[in-house]
Order: C-alpha cells, then sequence, then structure tokens
C-alpha cells in the first residue's frame, strides 16, 4: 500500500508535466490572484496546521516545517 | 501653458509599457507591499461525554492565540517576515484509559485544570533571483515544559518554459522537554528530541484558469517521542513519515470564484496512514468581500501499539492510548469571511471539527476523541 | 552628417496589418537590412493585432467582451492595465464622451456606402444605451468587472495609434533616429529625415481620401486624425459621420475631420476623436490643448492650426 502510493505520486508529479498549455503572460491575470495562491492566507494557514497537528497524528505536506511544540 | 487634459493623457499614454521604455525582462520580485496582520482565535474542545469519564474533569481544552505578522519587501531583492504568536490554554487532558466491566473504554482526565502558556516568533528572510528565490527562516517555540529551535531553507526555480516551478526545502528542530511535577508523578524529568525533514514539490500552469501543485516530503523524528503526561505511554524513538501532497487551483471567471482543493496522502513506520482532503470555493463579490466556504475531511489508521485502554500490564512494549494515534476520521466545516476597506482587510472565520471513530480507517478506535469550535477575527493593513 | 550616411538609401518597407496599409520609411544599406530592421516593428503590430482585434475569435479583446457580454470579472495583464487606464483618462478628460463601451451602438447603425435611409429605432437605441457607459465598469488594475452583462469593449481609436507609439520606441531603442512610421494615417517618427529635413505628411481631403488636403513637416513625435473620411451616411440631407456620442446613441453632426500633432500618437488620436465628438466645441477644445490641429468642418470649411 504504502509503496503504491509513493509510486503512484512519482508518476503523478511526472505525468503533471506532460499535461498542459503553453498560456501566454497576458493571460495568467487569473492565476495570479491572491485567491488563486497556493497559501492565501499565511496566519490562517498557520494556525490550522498547528491545531491539526496537535489534534491527529499526521503531519507535513505543507512546505516547510514550522517548529515543533509540546502539543504532540 | 498646457492644459490638464493634455498632461493627464500624455502621462497616461506615457505609462502604456513600450511607449517610452523598452521592457526588461520580468525577474522574480519579492511582493511590493508590506503589510501588518493580527488575529485573535478562540478554540474550544467540546467536554468529554459524561459516559465516557472515569475520572477528572469533563472539561477539556479551551485556547485562546493571538498572532501577529509583519511582511515587508527589502529593496528590490529581498523580503523580510515576522510572525509572532501566543498561545494560552486551560482545561483538562486525557491521562489514562481504562476498560470498564462492561467492555467499553473510560477516559480518566487529569484531574485539576491545567493552565499553559506557548509563544513561538519565526524571522525569515528570501532573496529573489531572475527566475527563482531563496529563503531562510528562524523558528523559536517556547513553553515552560517544551523548548523548539528550529531552521528551515526553502528555494524555488522557475523553468524556462515559465509554466513550471520547481520548490524544495529542508528544515531541522531541536527540542527538549522538562515535564512538570516530574517527581511527584513519576514523569521523564528532561528529554530532547530532534526532527529533520525535506520535500519536493513541481507547480504547473494547466491552462489559463487553473494551475496544479504535487509534491512528496520526508520527515525523520528521533528521541522521546512518547507524551510524557500521559500515565503509560511508550512510543519507538524514531518516527519516519512520508507524505504526498496535490494542491489543485481553478478560477472560475463568470463566478468571480477560485475552486481549492488539496489531498494529501500520509503513512509513517508508526503504522499510520492518513488521507486529508479539503475544498474551499473563494468567491469574491464587488472585489471587496471575499467568502470562503470550506470542507474538509480527516481519516486516518491507527498506530500499530495504539491500545483503546491503557496497558498497564505491557508497560515496557510500545503502547499507547493517545486518541491521537487511534483509528479515526474527522469532518469540518469552516466559513470565512474577508472585507476589504481601502489598506485594511477585516476577516471573521470559524471552523466546526467533529472527529468520529466510525469514520476511521484500520485499527481500534479511542473514546477519547475531540469535538471542536474554533472562532478567528482579524485585520490587515497593507501599505 | 550626409558624408557618414552617404551609403545609406531611403526605404519604404510595406505591410498590411490591423486592417489598413502600413508603411515603415527609414534609411539602410539595403533593402533587406530595411526590412530585418522593420522586422521587430511587424511583429510588434502583429501581437497588438492579435490581441486586441475584434475581429479575431481567439483575441484577448474577445475573451474580455465574452466576459463583458455574460457578466462577471476578468483579471488582466499590465498591458491591457494600461491600455483601460489610458481609455479612463480618455472617457474623463472627454466628459465621458469618449467612451470604449459605446462600440455597441454601431448596431443601430450601418455606415457602409448606402448602409441606411433612415434612422435607427430609437427603442433599439434605448436598450443599447443601457449596456454603454464606462461608468457601468468596475475598474481597478487588474481586475476588471462587468456588473451590466451584454457589455462590449473595443479599442479602436488607442491600439492602432499605441502600436504606432510603440514603433518608433522599437525603431529608436535599436538606433534608428531618422524613421517614419505610418499604420494607416497613424504615424509617428523617430527623427527627422537624414540630413535634418523633417518628413512631409498629407493630410487627406474627409470628402476625397484620395487627394492631399494639406502636406505637414513633421520632424519629431506623431500626428493622427479622427474622421468621416470613409464611413458616413447621408440621412434627410444630413451627413452622419461614424463617431456616436455615448449618452444619445447618435453620431455627431458638425465636424468631418480632425488632425493633431502630438507627441504620443496615442494622444495625438484620442485629442483628434475628442475633438471630433466635442462638436461642435471641436475648435475651442483644440486651442485650449496648444498643440497643432486642422479640422475640416461638414461643409468643407478648413480651419489651418498645424503652423503653430
Amino acid at each position: 500500500m504504502n509503496n503504491a502510493f509513493r509510486t503512484v505520486s512519482l508518476l503523478v508529479l511526472l505525468c503533471g508535466l506532460a499535461a498542459c498549455e503553453a498560456v501566454p503572460a497576458y493571460q495568467r491575470g487569473d492565476l495570479a490572484r491572491t485567491e488563486m495562491a497556493f497559501d492565501p492566507d499565511p496566519l490562517e494557514s498557520r494556525l490550522n496546521q498547528h491545531i491539526y497537528f496537535s489534534k491527529e497524528a499526521s503531519t507535513g505536506g505543507n512546505g516547510v516545517a514550522a517548529g515543533g511544540c509540546g502539543c504532540n | 501653458m498646457h492644459s490638464k487634459t493634455l498632461l493627464a493623457l500624455t502621462s497616461s499614454a506615457l505609462a502604456l509599457p513600450g511607449v517610452i521604455a523598452t521592457s526588461s525582462a520580468k525577474a522574480d520580485t519579492p511582493p511590493a507591499e508590506s503589510v501588518l496582520s493580527y488575529r485573535a482565535s478562540s478554540y474550544k474542545e467540546d467536554d468529554l461525554d459524561a459516559s465516557l469519564l472515569l475520572a477528572g474533569s469533563a472539561e477539556r481544552y479551551d485556547i485562546k492565540i493571538h498572532q501577529l505578522r509583519y511582511a515587508a519587501p527589502v529593496g528590490d531583492k529581498y523580503s523580510f517576515s515576522l510572525d509572532s504568536s501566543y498561545e494560552s490554554m486551560s482545561g483538562a487532558s486525557p491521562w489514562y484509559t481504562v476498560e470498564s466491566v462492561n467492555g467499553d473504554a473510560k477516559v480518566a482526565m487529569s484531574g485539576a485544570t491545567i493552565y499553559e502558556k506557548r509563544r513561538d516568533i519565526t524571522a525569515a528572510g528570501r532573496r529573489y533571483f531572475d527566475n527563482g528565490n531563496l529563503g531562510i527562516s528562524l523558528t523559536i517555540s517556547d513553553e515552560n515544559d517544551y523548548r523548539s529551535n528550529s531552521l528551515a531553507i526553502d528555494g524555488s526555480v522557475t523553468l524556462a518554459n515559465n509554466s513550471t516551478t520547481i520548490i524544495g526545502g529542508a528544515s531541522y528542530s531541536d527540542d527538549e522537554l522538562s515535564p512538570t511535577d516530574a517527581l511527584l508523578f513519576n514523569r521523564i524529568p528532561s528529554a530532547t528530541k530532534a526532527n529533520s525533514s525535506a520535500f519536493v514539490s513541481v507547480t504547473q500552469i494547466l491552462n489559463q484558469f487553473s494551475i496544479i501543485q504535487s509534491g512528496i516530503s520526508t520527515a525523520r523524528a528521533s528521541g522521546f517521542l512518547s507524551d510524557p503526561y500521559k500515565l503509560v505511554d511508550r512510543r519507538p524513538e524514531e518516527r519516519n513519515q512520508f507524505t504526498w501532497t496535490t494542491s489543485w487551483r481553478r478560477y472560475f471567471r463568470p463566478q468571480t470564484s477560485a475552486l481549492h482543493a488539496n489531498y494529501r496522502y500520509y503513512d509513517d513506520d508508526f503504522g499510520v496512514s492518513s488521507h486529508t482532503l479539503d475544498l474551499s470555493l473563494h468567491k469574491t463579490f464587488k472585489r471587496t468581500i471575499t467568502v470562503v466556504p470550506s470542507l474538509r475531511y480527516y481519516q486516518q489508521d491507527a498506530a500499530s501499539f495504539f491500545t483503546p485502554a491503557s496497558d498497564f500490564l505491557q508497560a515496557t512494549d510500545f503502547n499507547s492510548a493517545d486518541f491521537r494515534l487511534s483509528s479515526y476520521g474527522a469532518l469540518s466545516a469552516g466559513l470565512k469571511l474577508n472585507a476589504r476597506v481601502g489598506k485594511y482587510t477585516f476577516v471573521l472565520s470559524g471552523e466546526r471539527y467533529r472527529a468520529d471513530a466510525s469514520l476511521g480507517g484500520a485499527g481500534e478506535s479511542s473514546p477519547g476523541l475531540i469535538n471542536f469550535t474554533r472562532l478567528s477575527a482579524g485585520i490587515d493593513f497593507t501599505f | 552628417m550626409s558624408e557618414t550616411h552617404a551609403a545609406l538609401t531611403l526605404f519604404d518597407v510595406d505591410f498590411q496589418a490591423m486592417g489598413t496599409r502600413c508603411t515603415i520609411s527609414l534609411y539602410a544599406q539595403s533593402s533587406e537590412h530595411a526590412r530585418s530592421l522593420s522586422e521587430a516593428v511587424i511583429t510588434d503590430v502583429a501581437r497588438l493585432e492579435s490581441k486586441y482585434s475584434r475581429y479575431l475569435p481567439d483575441s484577448l479583446l474577445n475573451e474580455i467582451n465574452s466576459v463583458a457580454n455574460a457578466g462577471g470579472a476578468i483579471t488582466v495583464d499590465e498591458e491591457t492595465a494600461a491600455l483601460l487606464d489610458y481609455a479612463q483618462s480618455c472617457y474623463v478628460e472627454s466628459d465621458g464622451l469618449f467612451d470604449i463601451t459605446s462600440g455597441l451602438l454601431r448596431r443601430a447603425w450601418n455606415f457602409q456606402p448606402e448602409g441606411q435611409t433612415e434612422l435607427p429605432d430609437p427603442d433599439v437605441l434605448a436598450a443599447l444605451l443601457q449596456r454603454v457607459g464606462w461608468d457601468k465598469l468596475d475598474w481597478e488594475a487588474p481586475l476588471l468587472i462587468f456588473d451590466t452583462p451584454g457589455m462590449e469593449l473595443d479599442f479602436g481609436g488607442v491600439v492602432k495609434e499605441y502600436a504606432a507609439d510603440r514603433a518608433a520606441a522599437l525603431l529608436k531603442g535599436a538606433g534608428v533616429d531618422h524613421a517614419l512610421i505610418n499604420l494607416g494615417g497613424d504615424i509617428c517618427v523617430t527623427g527627422p529625415r537624414i540630413g535634418g529635413d523633417p518628413w512631409r505628411v498629407a493630410i487627406s481631403d474627409p470628402s476625397n481620401p484620395e487627394s492631399p488636403l494639406r502636406l505637414v513637416d513633421l520632424s519629431h513625435g506623431a500626428l493622427a486624425s479622427s474622421g468621416s473620411y470613409a464611413r458616413c451616411i447621408e440621412i434627410e440631407g444630413i451627413k452622419y459621420g461614424h463617431l456616436l456620442n455615448p449618452r444619445t446613441g447618435f453620431p455627431f453632426v458638425g465636424t468631418a475631420a480632425a488632425t493633431v500633432l502630438a507627441d504620443q500618437c496615442v494622444v495625438a488620436g484620442s485629442l483628434a476623436t475628442i475633438a471630433m465628438l466635442k462638436a461642435p466645441d471641436a475648435l475651442q477644445f483644440l486651442e485650449q490643448m496648444a498643440l497643432p490641429f486642422l479640422v475640416v468642418d461638414q461643409n468643407g470649411a478648413i480651419v489651418d492650426r498645424l503652423i503653430h
């Protein structure tokens, strides 16, 4: 199961590169919108990561890890 | 003497690209504006169901968090940010779990109300290059019984096609535990743990309206990974974690809305694996008001050494009754409201989180699952 | 000066773009050299045409207009944002007469020769006017919001002139100090001819586009015209030009053509257009600009302020 997931994830990473079209710079306005950002609200995502970290066994996957705390 | 009309038109004409100067190539640049943000959040864990309570207080944690952030460009090649938070909590937490006569697990809570405080601060700097950027950040988190120092670096490179960005980073943290009342309760008086992690991800523009990011990360924690406050809790001294995350964003023009979908797969050698899926819709009205409804689904398998009742007899083997290592699932729903008034943005948000053993994956579940409600309010000042 | 340029010959590089005949006149050692110098300009004009043409279905303008028609919002790139800012300046400075949303009104009129013998139905015009007006847009770079569906933008009267300005800047950037760019009557020069003589530019007669009305000397800056040179209809003895008043939906009567000289072609073009829209106050408006201009009224009377 775990190995299967690792393989699938790598495949998706590689396939993602192929399945796209070239978008000219002047058509990237909507992609550049704040609400299209991967992290539009850094304070809220910090808070959520901290709360979920203290309530759940899983952690990581949000870029570089923030510091540890005694909550888990 | 030139007319006002001619001056106005001429200055607008000179602002057209390529009318006077030849435009230079686009480089990665720091954000144009500085932002100062404050958030106050409060979240309260639901009381433990009375039928599950063996001893102690049914009242779980009530937590208040204040966050402050300042981020600013420094020249045209650097940016700087400072994040700090102050957290205070009061309430009780599970101490141990036992199996009652009829076979149900019951939770003994810590007796007296616990009051705790935590402060953290992160200072980060970033340098921007023609086709990427490189950042470093330093975090200190401090509690009366826990201290963590961590360092992280990350960078990104945009490939020549301008549609693909590769991001990578690594972090290391050095943590020190010094549990309170160690002698009184036979807790470990002090211990250390270290955590190192690395990630790589790829961001790809799919078309004019959608962008995807997918990445993997690994982390290794080593040292004292048990919970010093549980009566019985013994975990391995090493934990290797893996995640695969994929995030997708899609903009819908007629609806002035952005749809966010994030998925994370997680597993570790404690035997926990989990799936997290969250969806949110960022709908903007009249460019000033944004409403964000969101849904999050989480499901995890239990750790291989999880026991629903604290195993007093097998105390030398790995075992933990920590509900966080049990099999369960959680659903949460949130709503956020942003209103921009000039340079100020007011933020209000709330979330309701419900954990449920029946939504869990493989393994046994715990009676100590947590439900909570979070409310946040804040303000951003952009200048 | 003339010695150093002894080997250079004046070449005219002709090309077709933006629905009109275009010429780049410059000095070069050979026609191949002239061609290669012009290449960047031709490519850039073609780029702007494919981006802002109403007639190319894949253009950005048509993409914006599909949002305009349905209602909604679109985030635009810097160049389009600068053009919208420019259009907004024109709207403000013309007291709402220069309006890039007014193209919709053309649906009520047919300016082809013999296109129309009666005035449009007032109800049709009134319905169109509901969907015209820059003030109905919510524009704050880079987001353009159309709250009123069924609208339409048209950069005619801005983009061709802007293309001429860019062409001049491109050539100047490449070290070409003696060139003239003519995009269908929107003219920019990078400097005088070699030897210091000005370029001679013909301003055509509104009633007879093939015959020059005046020759004007141009050593720097730009010249642009607006007027009923080509498209004009006569109903019940009144000549209607193709410029429509965004408030009434009717063409302006009074001024047949206006030509303005300015440092930027885009400014010259919009001042000429605003002058037409301001008729019968065209003269007064242009006099306030303190720029060289020429105005021809409906009866063929010429006011020549070219020698400034």
